[in-house]
């Protein structure tokens, strides 16, 4: 049986635009900095970088710590973070691409190969709606669902369960 | 067969003298842990992709993390723990690495 190279995931109305608006966002809390192709040019580019802001809890969460003692974390920290923030950037860059091609469809069409970038994205966004939301505990998740429409968060819990649908909804049109 | 261990003038044993260097050799684990967003399905599929682990483990992997609280997902050299580390990072998932047993 011939697989189907491309994934149609509805997107209508507004979501096309709701959606590059949060990808947007995230692209500049990652902040990654700019890659050139000379790779002195790039070390320099990286060392200048402005570091992203651990006191934000949603940065936090996104690039959390990788050993418990502080100092191998640190030097973890420095070895890998400006990668993550790249690579973090040209996942969004895809999405923000597909739905860009979108034109009048109702629908995105992601290729195989962007699967994976699209997972890692939305999976992000919601984390950082989450924690946004404060979000902390299985608790804490159970808790959105009782946000009535009068609740300040309403729009972003709505948000957070779209997410939360588009993500289950292309992992299981991928059969991953 | 047994062997007599070689003595030494001192009288120390030859088989008592460690075998490398124990701290390079000792492995590390790559541990994942539970968070109440991350979904039960996403964490499968991750586990799955990126370890190329079979859905039955990647599934089992998964309900360890999410009834335990963790789960030990690789092990192998630091170097390899901390790629792997950084790839869950990259999937959004809380993964640490410590030194195994």
């Amino acid at each position: 049986m011939k697989r189907r190279e491309v994934i149609r995931l509805v997107l209508r109305d507004q979501e096309p635009r709701v959606l590059t608006a949060l990808v947007t966002e995230l692209q500049l809390l990652v902040a990654a900095p700019p890659e050139a192709d000379d790779p002195l040019e790039n070390w320099a580019m990286e060392a200048t970088a402005a570091p992203v802001d651990h006191d934000d809890p949603v940065i936090t969460r996104l690039f959390p710590p990788a050993y418990s003692e502080p100092d191998l974390d640190a030097e973890y920290r420095r070895l890998t973070e400006t990668g993550l923030r790249r690579a973090k950037d040209a996942d969004a860059r895809v999405v923000a691409g597909d739905i860009a091609a979108m034109g009048m469809a109702p629908f995105v069409a992601i290729p195989l190969d962007h699967v994976a970038p699209w997972l890692r994205t939305l999976n992000a966004l919601r984390l950082a709606l989450a924690m946004r939301l404060e979000v902390a505990t299985a608790d804490d998740a159970e808790a959105l669902e009782k946000v009535g429409p009068d609740d300040p968060r309403a729009d972003t819990v709505q948000v957070y369960h779209w997410l939360g649908y588009l993500l289950e909804m292309l992992l299981s049109a991928a059969e991953v | 067969m047994t062997q007599t261990p070689v003595l030494p003038a001192g009288g120390v044993a030859l088989d008592d003298a460690p075998r490398e260097t124990p701290t390079a050799q000792r492995p590390w684990v790559c541990l994942v842990w539970d968070d109440p967003v991350n979904t039960m399905t996403y964490v499968t599929y991750v586990f799955a992709s990126y370890f190329g682990y079979p859905k039955a483990k990647a599934e089992r992997l998964m309900l360890r993390v999410h009834t335990t609280g963790k789960a030990a997902v690789a092990a192998g050299s630091r170097e390899e723990m901390e790629t792997h580390v950084t790839a869950m990072h990259g999937y959004g998932l809380w993964s640490t690495m410590e030194p195994g047993e």
